[in-house]
């Protein structure tokens, strides 16, 4: 006469018991490991994408105003300089003078006549 | 203690003075260049728009003409009376045919440049061939005459510039080298002006010291150019129609006012040394001195008491 077979015993439900929760996490591992991929994906699908078309949009050409100042084209902008009539400029060129023609009343002369 | 104004006009660097410093002068100072624009719009023929190049434009026809342009027809009027002749505005169609068709830098340091001109001849008209009406301000030239106002135009407005600085104080505005001067200055003293050396630039051969009075040169040292391998230069010679043969430099002339010594100097120019000094001794109002090619100076008799 055959032997009963043996109830499972206690160390067989725990390999069950194991290997259900080594599945569901393996099963749930995949599951949120995915839906981290898809999210990393689209990020790196919206760096790439090229930038959307800015909307249409009508620009008004306005004259741009005209500054309330004098423009004067082709030469130095006036400028007002005091000099002393009894120094001249340091910026004047040095003068030769006929001999026996002098300046008197001090100071070089304020300007030249010249042809023009 | 005087205020000094610098400013470009008329092709021209343009300078003005005037012997007091109170805002008021400052102020009538700083208007000038305004004053030189204005009439810069009406006498100049390198302006397309301005009124003289309207009025050549219209030759043949009676134009009535602007107050400025009135003047300075006036002034160039008295200066071909004045100097029989020799000094006319009618030589635009000349001074072109001469190679002068358009505005010099004066930037360029020798002031020359070489074109290729066209070789040509223009007759020049007297001014009596111009009619005018002062009753209506116009004036009408004919068909084949044209002006030229550029010579007489600066002394004028150097003239005009000085004359209404002068309430604010003693004033001297020099226009390229015309130079209008309205009196002493404010402590008693006259003015220096030097005579700019044609053979050496930015030197002078003389220094004058002048009270109320007008000095200019005319030379043939400036705006100048080869035509056909040969110098030319921009005074005509009315009697030929062609760049005065001469030998003066440059003449200096001192006046009553800018634009008799403008004439003045031109026709001394013109005329060559020594007829051009005996007619500026022929004229008790006038003074001058001729420079010569060979760099030889020629004094008129009353130099001497501007020296």
């Amino acid at each position: 006469m055959r032997n009963k077979p043996n109830p499972k015993n206690w160390t067989d439900v725990q390999l069950v018991i194991a290997a259900i929760a080594f599945t569901l996490t393996l099963g749930f591992w995949n599951f949120f490991s995915a839906l981290a991929k898809k999210d990393i994906a689209a990020q790196v699908a919206q760096a790439t994408l090229p930038p959307s078309p800015a909307p249409a949009s009508v620009v008004v050409l306005t004259p741009t105003p005209l500054p309330k100042i004098k423009i004067l084209l082709g030469g130095v902008a006036p400028q007002i300089n005091q000099a002393s009539a009894a120094q001249p400029s340091a910026a004047q060129p040095a003068k030769k003078r006929k001999p026996g023609g002098g300046g008197g009343g001090g100071g070089g002369p304020v300007t030249s006549t010249k042809s023009s | 203690m005087f205020q000094r104004l610098e400013f470009r006009a008329m092709g021209c660097a343009m300078l003005a003075f005037i012997d007091d410093d109170s805002p008021a002068a400052l102020d009538a100072l700083h208007q000038v260049p305004d004053w030189f624009e204005e009439w810069e719009q009406a006498l100049s023929r390198f302006r397309e728009g301005s009124e003289l190049n309207r009025l050549n434009r219209l030759a043949g026809l009676s134009v009535h003409v602007s107050e400025i342009l009135w003047a300075a027809f006036q002034t160039a009027l008295t200066a071909e009376q004045a100097t029989g002749g020799l000094v006319t505005p009618t030589v635009l169609d000349a001074v072109v045919m001469a190679g002068y068709d358009r505005p010099f830098e004066l930037s360029a340091r020798d002031q020359i440049q070489l074109r290729t001109i066209p070789k040509g001849w223009a007759e020049v008209s007297p001014l009596s061939a111009v009619t005018w009406d002062e009753s209506s301000r116009s004036i009408r030239l004919p068909p084949d005459v044209r002006l030229d106002l550029g010579g007489s135009a600066k002394g004028w407005a150097a003239h005009q510039a000085a004359e209404r600085l002068a309430p604010y104080g003693s004033a001297l505005v020099d226009a390229g080298g015309d130079i209008a001067i309205t009196g002493l200055r404010a402590d008693g003293e006259r003015w220096l002006i030097g005579i700019s050396d044609p053979f050496d630039q930015g030197a002078d051969m003389d220094v004058l010291r002048l009270g109320r009075c007008g000095v200019a040169t005319s030379g043939k040292d400036r705006r100048r150019w080869l035509r056909d391998g040969v110098l030319s230069h921009h005074i005509i010679d009315p009697r030929t129609g062609f760049p005065a043969e001469t030998d003066v430099m440059t003449a200096t002339v001192i006046a009553p006012t800018v634009m008799v010594a403008e004439a003045a100097a031109k026709a001394a120019l013109i005329l060559g040394a020594k007829a051009g000094l005996d007619w500026i001794e022929s004229d008790p109002s006038l003074s001058g001195v001729l420079i010569l090619d060979d760099g030889s100076s020629l004094y008129s008799r009353g130099m001497e008491k501007y020296l």
